[in-house]
């Protein structure tokens, strides 16, 4: 029973965290700019570029060995680095006291500090729970869980766009041609 | 095969997943330059001054909207681009209830724009010689003129399609395919 429940708890722990890690790597992807000029501020301006790479590449590797692979260890240990890198950016923003947007998930509303301080023991406990059961699912059925959880995203960001463009349609003005010269008249 | 097939769909989400990302983030741009601008989507108020509370037929509207409980007149000249747009979406006399149009005509035959737009309505009037405009000192168009048990209420203008059915008193129903006169 409580094996069945560690082996429950191993898989829930792995999908969460190629979850968590998958919009984390598509949104920084997106943000790729904002996450170079972030690690710029953070103190690592000359290597700000190639650390954003670094780490979207890692979130990359991560998630895809974590389907691929479910029973390997190592994909579940590059979370611990990424895990302490964010915890670390945390801390830096904290110490340079300075409100810097985090493209943690590629919105950059939020700010560096105590949440990445926050969810290091999470990232940490989900990777443990998963090493302690992993889980046992084969290369096609780990590839055909992340197409569906990356196409729900592709939807999800369809009806962000969606909500967007509607209103940008309807509100659609009447702008008049340069060349029109009386294209607005007064009526009086 | 399916281990392939599965990663040439992953890949392709992947991509679109940015695509349409950039195209939100492109479209966030487009709100904020619309805002920056001020050409967003929104009637702006037209101070009515002494005029608020008078007598519509006092400037030489219909006397019927006296007795009005609620409507709406709507101002466009034969010029505006704006104006144009309007009167296009009314093409065929299709006025909304309970709402009146006047036609300006700035420069030319006001005629001619009634009927390159088909405005055929009981509810559509010429204003000949800027007759009413000069009355209420109008000097802007398009814009909507409301009507509460028979006073003039409040102006805003009019810079959508949208507006001017949203200003409407009473709710248009739009009918598509086939567009009937909204006539009462």
């Amino acid at each position: 029973m409580s094996q069945n429940v560690s082996g429950v708890l191993g898989v829930a722990a792995q999908i969460a965290l190629i979850a968590i890690f998958t919009v984390a790597a598509l949104s920084k992807i997106l943000t790729f700019r904002d996450l170079g000029r972030t690690i710029g501020r953070l103190g690592l301006t000359a290597v700000a570029e190639k650390a954003a790479i670094a780490v979207i590449a890692a979130e990359l590797v991560a998630v895809t060995g974590l389907t691929v692979l479910p029973s390997a260890t190592w994909p579940r240990a590059l979370i611990a680095p990424l895990a302490v890198a964010f915890a670390g950016a945390g801390i830096r923003a904290l110490g340079i006291k300075e409100k810097i947007k985090c493209g943690c998930f590629g919105n950059g509303g939020a700010v560096l500090g105590w949440r990445q301080l926050l969810y290091l023991p999470l990232w940490l406990a989900l990777a443990v729970l998963a090493e302690a059961s992993p889980p046992s699912w084969n290369t096609e059925q780990g590839l055909g869980g992340l197409a569906a959880l990356l196409l729900a995203l592709v939807a999800w960001k369809l009806v962000a766009e969606l909500r967007l463009w509607r209103p940008l349609r309807e509100d659609r003005i009447v702008i008049p041609e340069p060349t029109q010269r009386d294209a607005e008249v007064p009526a009086a | 095969m399916t281990t392939v097939l599965l990663i040439v769909i992953c890949l392709m989400a992947v991509v679109l997943f940015v695509q349409i990302g950039a195209q939100v983030e492109l479209f966030e741009q487009v709100k904020q330059i619309r805002g920056y601008l001020d050409m967003e989507d929104k009637p702006t108020p037209v101070e009515l001054g002494t005029l608020e509370g008078a007598r519509p037929s006092v400037f030489g509207l219909p006397a019927s909207l006296d007795k009005s409980d609620q409507a709406m007149v709507l101002f466009v000249s034969n010029k505006c681009e704006t104006c144009r747009n309007l009167a296009s979406a009314l093409r065929g006399g299709a006025v909304p209830p309970s709402m009146w149009v006047v036609v300006v005509p700035v420069s030319g035959d006001g005629n001619e724009f009634i009927a390159e737009f088909e405005l055929y309505s009981e509810r559509v009037i010429l204003d000949e010689d800027e007759r009413i405009v000069g009355s209420l000192g109008l000097d802007l168009t398009p814009v909507a003129l409301h009507v509460a048990e028979g006073k003039l209420t409040r102006a805003h203008t009019v810079p959508t399609v949208r507006q001017m059915y949203a200003a409407a008193p009473i709710a248009y129903k739009h009918t598509l395919a086939t567009k009937s006169s909204a006539q009462h």
